[in-house]
């Protein structure tokens, strides 16, 4: 009989794929490939590189399914790899990157007053401001008000005390209401 | 009420875990004070723009293309992973146990002292000493047979298989933290 797979829990089906057929790793991809995409995309902020860092962690996962012990919950444990593996390109990246005086510097033309209030509306965007926030309170603040995990959960994907967590959350919070403050961004808030 | 507590209330309202009671002490403090005010404003924007910020979903093709790339791999699992748990937990009890051994049996005279000059440990010490006394017969028994039997290497016993327990004793700590490390290492 066939087995519906949507109904089986997250560490039976990775049983499942370990010990019977690799092909169910491809339901326990479709529960959680949104989640790792978004938080990816919010780490990175370009969909191909997104896309790409994506699929190496799904891969990365399916290569250490035996690793994975249930006293986490699995969106932890593959949310951790993710956060991790983004952290590494991100420093490899770095030291590759080219010298700033071989970078060759496009002169832009005029901005088309459409393309001036998209840049507008981008700047404002709560968006922007996260981009600038540095990762330490990024993951945090994103995973806790954007992805709604708790702040255990958080704890045990960065492995730092939950008491760390909460400042950097609080932290985060305050640069975000800074920067909107002080760039004066509050009146396009209306504030 | 002060701003200092009107700002860990504003978290709390961030948390999502305001009481109604304190809700009603902010709402009173915000409507006197500007600073807290708009403060407050505007941790209430962050909010709404986390709540209504996009939802970002994978492209369609996302799980075929990973999974032809798994196939492509040729991946071959490790065995099986309770053994290597079992033997991690097997390695580490025994490195400690040879290790903290051969440091009482090095040190033992030092230990002894130590307790009997502090005298709190009187009775244990009493109860120890048949229990020490035994092991020594014990020990020295061994040590009678084992001698009698290598007659000749008698002299070189004693450093050579202490060298030989350290070795051990630190071999069997490298193996636990191998272990471990291939655990923990994603």
């Amino acid at each position: 009989m066939p087995v519906d797979v949507s109904k089986v829990s997250d560490f039976d089906l990775i049983q499942m794929c370990i010990n019977e057929d690799m092909n169910y790793f491809s339901e326990l991809m479709r529960r959680y490939k949104n989640l790792v995409f978004s938080v990816i995309l919010r780490m990175v902020n370009d969909k191909e590189e997104a896309n790409d860092l994506a699929q190496e962690v799904f891969i990365k996962v399916y290569k250490n399914l035996h690793k994975y012990y249930p006293e986490f919950k699995f969106s932890t444990w593959i949310i951790r790899i993710t956060t991790n593996h983004v952290i590494d390109f991100r420093r490899k990246k770095k030291q590759e990157s080219v010298p700033i005086e071989d970078v060759e510097y496009e002169l832009s033309s005029e901005e088309s007053p459409e393309a001036q209030y998209i840049r507008k509306e981008r700047d404002h965007s709560i968006n922007s401001l996260l981009e600038a926030l540095p990762d330490m309170y990024k993951i945090p603040i994103v995973l806790y008000h954007k992805e709604g995990l708790s702040y255990q959960e958080i704890s045990d994907i960065i492995k730092e005390p939950l008491s760390k967590v909460k400042n950097r959350i609080f932290r985060a919070r305050k640069m975000l209401k800074e920067s909107i403050i002080n760039t004066g961004v509050g009146e396009y808030y209306g504030v | 009420m002060e701003c200092e507590k009107a700002s860990a209330l504003m978290m709390q309202y961030m948390d999502k875990t305001l009481s109604e009671a304190d809700a009603a002490k902010l709402n009173s403090h915000i409507k006197g004070c500007p600073v807290c005010k708009e403060e407050f404003m505007v941790y209430d924007k962050i909010l709404r723009e986390f709540e209504t910020m996009e939802v970002i979903s994978a492209p369609d093709d996302f799980c075929d293309t990973v999974m032809e790339k798994i196939r492509a791999l040729d991946f071959k699992r490790p065995a099986s992973t309770v053994k290597d748990s079992m033997l991690c937990v097997i390695w580490g009890v025994f490195s400690v146990l040879l290790g903290l051994g051969l440091l009482a049996s090095m040190y033992k005279d030092t230990v002894i002292e130590y307790l009997a000059s502090t005298g709190r440990f009187d009775l244990f010490l009493k109860t120890l000493a048949p229990v020490t006394e035994y092991v020594n017969l014990f020990t020295e028994g061994l040590t009678n047979t084992f001698t009698s039997l290598s007659s000749g290497l008698s002299a070189l016993v004693s450093p050579v298989r202490l060298t030989l327990l350290v070795i051990f004793a630190v071999l069997a700590g490298i193996q636990y933290v191998i272990y471990k490390k291939n655990k923990a290492e994603i």
